[in-house]
């Protein structure tokens, strides 16, 4: 057990380090020794996680290494559940985030997507000036259990609106929940065209997905 | 001097030939590690004790800093997805042939800016502006009206038109570009209304497509060339095809360009990061966006906002490491996290027109009140708050070291209260729309501030 524990931080303290060889060594140990990948996943990847997210909400972490971290998660996470059986292979949830029509700024959206990435959710991530149908499209693909859509101009807005809308009007506004943010919306904005929350931050999206798929942010 | 534009031509072949490499790949190999890799090399240290640094090599460091990074990255064209890339001396060509000095509007409403120094004697000019706030059509015209008879204002901006024939204003829909026409109309209306029919306007915030931009450019009735036209970098270090349709178009219309720089605390990199990112996008504003000025809007990621301790130290060094090595025209925009008809909001503003007029910028752009994002919650009180006192700072001839100190002394007031920050009061709820004046609490709330910081040591000449 003890073996077993010493591995596992290393996995979880080179992925906290930015550490790609590191972590890629832990989880080749992890694996030809046997240790039950799912406790590696939830002590080392998950809680890796948890502590990215807090190094980036304190402003130790910026954007540079949430996009190393969630390429050594999402290698790692590979491996291991390439190891376990089928029926166990589940993420947390299904998210299609997008920029909406006509609004080229999309950092907050990939500062949310490499989040949710990190946390564990299947990130369908369509980019930025996306049309309104085209996300919706993606997500009846898919079966999202999630929207979340990004907006930094006040003239944009109204496309998060137009998504919700064309829910609405195909009747499967229910099969999703939709998040919303951006640098022009408000608590207010999300209340007036009917979105399921808003974040002012992307870690604030975090804890509304969480939410959504029944998981708290610790 | 011509400058802007430079090159022109040179610069849209440079975003076809450039370099090609995934945004991804621009993002975490070449410009998060050279940002990280300036501010240790050039050795730039944030110091919370003094918010208004005085140290001149300080300022020169976060220069050399930004021209490393700019030179060495470039501008990422999200369009072609190539890298534009310039030369040092290109960059000084730009430089040494522009053009430090601006004439904006026409007739008797005509004004000329021109760039300034750090603790220039010479007073900065004033951009009144609600930013991007959605606004009624019912209310648009009178809040335009209340920002454009305000006596500082050489120019002004106008708010978001929310809806325009029943739609949204949505953009890259037809709502869009006939809210782009209505909102010029209305401004050049509200502008004849005050008696000032040729004060410079930037148009047209509710076009943001380039297309729309176009339709809304007309002498008579729309933007004219005499207007200011805006161009964003994308942050960071970033250009697209539409915005450079947006250069060309307001080039050869014969417009007077500003580049929007808002760089983001807290994404790319911390604030030491942050500053030199911010006075980068200025050599980009000069070379890609062919700005003739600035707007720089730094913002906190989280709050959307430049006042708190740590922004305040940002938009300072931008400023002293631009006055000090360029001619660039720059406008210090202020972005407040609380909203109008409250004291923290005139304490925010107040300490943003003191910082930039001390610091070097060219105009005081102010200023977005509640973070830019709540519907009609921005007032022309907010902007006479903090340009007065910019004005004032100049005009009782402070100094860096004299504005670090009293900003040490009015941040307390309000730095543990930005995460929590008062919305206030909407512009139909603090002034009185069809006689565009204030209400009297807001007056006294105004009144009051003036006197603690005339305590202080700023002198107002009225």
């Amino acid at each position: 057990m003890g073996q077993e524990a010493n591995v596992i931080e290393r996995l979880r303290a080179s992925i906290i380090n930015l550490d790609e060889e590191e972590a890629k060594k832990a989880t080749e140990e992890i694996l030809s020794k046997g240790i039950d990948v799912k406790i590696a996943i939830e002590e080392g990847i998950t809680k890796a996680a948890k502590i990215i997210g807090d190094k980036f909400e304190r402003g130790e972490y910026f954007l540079g290494e949430l996009l190393v971290a969630a390429d050594i998660i999402t290698e790692n996470m590979n491996m291991m559940l390439s190891a376990l059986p089928e029926g166990v292979k589940e993420k947390l949830g299904k998210v299609v985030i997008a920029t909406v029509y006509g609004d080229i700024h999309d950092i907050g959206k990939n500062l949310l997507a490499q989040l949710l990435k990190i946390y564990g959710f299947e990130v369908y991530d369509l980019g930025r000036d996306v049309p309104s149908m085209k996300i919706v499209e993606k997500a009846l693909e898919v079966n999202a259990d999630i929207i979340a859509l990004s907006s930094l101009m006040t003239t944009t807005m109204p496309a998060q609106k137009e998504v919700i809308d064309i829910l609405k009007e195909l009747k499967v506004r229910d099969r999703f929940k939709v998040i919303i943010g951006g640098g022009s919306t408000s608590p207010e904005w999300a209340k007036e065209i009917g979105a399921d929350g808003w974040g002012e931050t992307a870690w604030d999206g975090v804890k509304l997905a969480m939410k959504f798929v029944g998981k708290e942010v610790e | 001097m011509p400058v802007p534009p430079w090159r022109i031509i040179s610069v849209l072949h440079k975003a076809e030939t450039g370099p090609i490499v995934l945004e991804k790949d621009f993002d975490k190999r070449i410009l998060i590690p050279n940002i990280k890799r300036v501010v240790k090399e050039y050795d730039i240290k944030y110091d919370p004790n003094n918010p208004v640094p005085s140290d001149d090599s300080l300022a020169k460091d976060v220069w050399n800093a930004a021209v490393d990074l700019f030179l060495t990255v470039g501008t990422y064209c999200t369009t072609t997805q190539r890298r534009m890339i310039f030369t040092e001396e290109e960059l000084k060509e730009a430089l040494w042939n522009y053009n430090d000095w601006l004439e904006i509007g026409e007739g008797k409403d005509r004004r000329i800016w021109t760039s300034r120094k750090v603790e220039d004697t010479k007073l900065p000019g004033c951009l009144f502006t609600p930013v991007g706030v959605r606004c009624s059509e019912e209310n648009f015209i009178h809040m335009i009206m209340a920002y454009m008879q305000e006596p500082l204002a050489d120019a002004v901006s106008t708010p978001i038109l929310d809806k325009v024939e029943g739609g949204y204003t949505k953009t890259h829909s037809p709502f869009e570009q006939q809210g782009g026409v209505v909102h010029a109309q209305y401004a050049r209306q509200a502008a004849v209304r005050v008696g000032r029919p040729g004060i410079a306007i930037i148009l047209t915030g509710t076009a943001l497509s380039a297309a729309s931009q176009i339709a809304s450019s007309n002498p008579i009735w729309g933007a004219r060339p005499t207007d200011l036209r805006l161009v964003s970098v994308i942050s960071e270090l970033k250009i697209d095809y539409d915005l450079l349709n947006k250069t060309l178009h307001f080039n050869q219309y014969g417009g007077i360009i500003g580049t929007l720089s808002g760089p983001l605390y807290g994404v790319y990199a911390g604030i030491e990061g942050t500053t030199v990112i911010g006075v980068a996008s200025h050599l980009q504003g000069l070379l890609v966006n062919q700005g003739h000025f600035t707007c720089y809007f730094p913002v906190h990621f989280r709050y959307f906002n430049n006042t708190s301790r740590e922004m305040l130290w940002l938009v300072s060094l931008s400023y002293q490491a631009l006055a000090n090595n360029t001619k660039l025209i720059s406008g210090s925009n202020g972005f407040a996290v609380a909203g109008p008809c409250t004291e923290m909001v005139l304490y925010e503003s107040a300490l943003h027109g003191l910082v930039s007029a001390v610091s070097g910028t060219a105009i005081l752009w102010e200023i977005a009140s509640a973070s830019n994002k709540h519907f009609e919650r921005t007032t022309p009180m907010e902007a006479r708050m903090a340009c007065e006192t910019g004005i004032a700072a100049v005009y009782s001839k402070l100094k860096r070291s004299d504005v670090n100190e009293i900003v040490k002394k009015v941040l307390p007031k309000y730095e543990d209260k930005i995460d929590k920050a008062p919305l206030g009061k909407t512009f139909p709820e603090c002034y009185d729309v069809k006689s565009l004046k204030p209400s009297d609490e807001y007056i006294q709330l105004y009144k009051k501030v003036k006197r603690e910081l005339e305590d202080l040591g700023v002198c107002y000449p009225y």
